[in-house]
């Protein structure tokens, strides 16, 4: 199983990733959307996808709308990890199916709790 | 630096008053925490607000430093499994040994900011209508004032909130004021906050059907923690539920409580409302139920 880390920045990847590494998570990475959507299509075992809101090309947004009709053979779970944090806008992402949501900034601990709390954790995981 | 003399006196007072237990290992703590509070009251050093202390025994100094020096650590949902157990297992049972007086009782006795008793409100809110026509009260109590004062105003960071709740629960319990989260008057109105330093006599709340006494123990020696274990026991129902922290126990004291092990969560209940004729048994969990049964 693989965790997709959708961001802009490559910093907060980097972040994402090395924590990703220290949970014994494998993860591929996406800029946007729309290259979201090409390692979806690649990688059939992604099953979380830590998802920024504000990206260019393709925001998480479209990305989750993307999904809902795309087909997908397995649904991956979705974590928004933005700087978004206004209580309606957390309203209207839980309504396109984000099961959890993270405020920027955030720190290593609420994140892992978050992903772990979805069931993911390393090896234990079911493939 | 402050003199040795001094550290003693302030050992004595913090032990003498909240049961804290520092040695000279803990000289950073004294110096960090109470430097901020000396500069605050007008005083030019510890040393001198020591010598202030010494000299008036001023009520409400002495409590400001003891207040000062309260490790407020805290989150919602912590040690999560006891709140699952809760949930899934003891409340269940409470509601069917109380089912003639329809009253739950919990005690949240060390509540440091509110979460612990915040989210005690919440696990109850969620069980939906198995709770309704119960008189629910939660009491939270806890030494320091200032920590009583925000904890009552129910407003929580960006960061506090995203520590054990999950963004449903955020939604559902809480409405955003500015960068900060509020949680709602209908869980507020739950809980019943105040003060109560756990070395002074506490029976007069009355009977408690779950305790929560959660991270303090650490702080406290064993004479202390046994007197305040004792007088816990005596005010639990008889199927009451006593819940430590996550690495607490009761390791070297003398008391009438078992620990039970049950879906990952540790917690204590009075020997007796187990076994009317095995006591000092450690109990397992299955013929417990075949006791019931
Ligand atoms: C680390 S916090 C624990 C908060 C919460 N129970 C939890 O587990 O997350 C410890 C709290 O105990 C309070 N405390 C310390 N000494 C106390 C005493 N003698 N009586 C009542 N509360 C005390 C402190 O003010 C602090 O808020």
């Amino acid at each position: 199983m693989k965790v997709l880390i959708v961001d802009d920045a490559s910093p907060i990847r980097k972040i994402i990733g090395r924590m990703l590494t220290s949970m014994h998570l494998d993860y591929v990475e996406a800029t946007h959307g729309k290259e979201a959507m090409t390692q979806l299509n690649t990688h059939e075992d992604i099953r979380l996808i830590l998802l920024d809101w504000h990206m260019p090309v393709m925001d998480g947004m479209a990305l989750l709308k993307w999904m809902k009709t795309a087909g997908l053979s397995v649904r991956p779970k979705v974590i928004m990890v933005t700087t978004v944090n206004t209580e309606n806008k957390i309203e209207s992402a839980m309504e396109l199916g984000v099961d959890e949501y993270v405020m920027k900034p955030f720190t290593k601990e609420i994140l892992e709790e978050k992903i772990m709390s979805l069931g993911f954790s390393g090896d234990k995981n079911v493939q | 630096m402050v003199s040795k003399e001094m550290l003693q006196f302030y050992f004595k007072l913090l032990y003498q008053e909240s049961g804290l237990l520092l040695d000279e290992s803990k000289t950073y703590l004294i110096e960090s925490r109470l430097e901020p509070l000396a500069v605050q009251e007008g005083f030019d050093s510890i040393e001198m607000l020591g010598h202030q202390l010494m000299q008036t025994g001023n009520r409400s100094l002495r409590e400001k430093v003891v207040d000062a020096m309260t490790t407020n650590e805290t989150s919602f949902f912590r040690d999560s499994p006891a709140y699952s157990v809760l949930r899934e297992v003891l409340i269940p049972g409470l509601l069917a040994s109380n089912s003639a007086s329809r009253k739950l009782r919990i005690w949240s006795a060390a509540c440091s900011t509110g979460q612990e008793p915040y989210s005690l409100a919440i696990l109850l809110s969620e069980m939906g209508s198995m709770l309704d026509g119960w008189d629910i009260q939660i009491m939270a109590s806890d030494i320091s004032e200032s920590v009583l004062i925000r904890a009552k105003t129910g407003v929580y960071s960006q960061h506090e909130v995203q520590r054990g709740l999950t963004a449903h629960q955020l939604l559902r319990h809480f409405t955003q004021v500015g960068l900060t989260w509020q949680i709602k008057p209908k869980l507020q109105e739950l809980v019943h906050f105040r003060r109560l330093n756990l070395l002074s006599p506490f029976s007069s709340i009355g009977q408690m059907d779950i305790v929560f006494c959660r991270n303090i123990l650490i702080y406290l020696d064993t004479k202390t923690k046994q007197n305040v274990i004792d007088r816990i026991t005596n005010l639990l129902a008889p199927e009451g539920v006593l819940f430590l922290g996550g690495t607490e126990g009761l390791f070297g004291l003398n008391t009438s409580l078992v620990r039970v092990d049950e879906k990952k969560a540790g917690f204590y209940k009075i020997k007796n409302s187990f076994y009317p004729d095995k006591q000092g048994d450690v109990p397992d969990i299955k013929r417990r139920r075949v006791c019931q049964t």
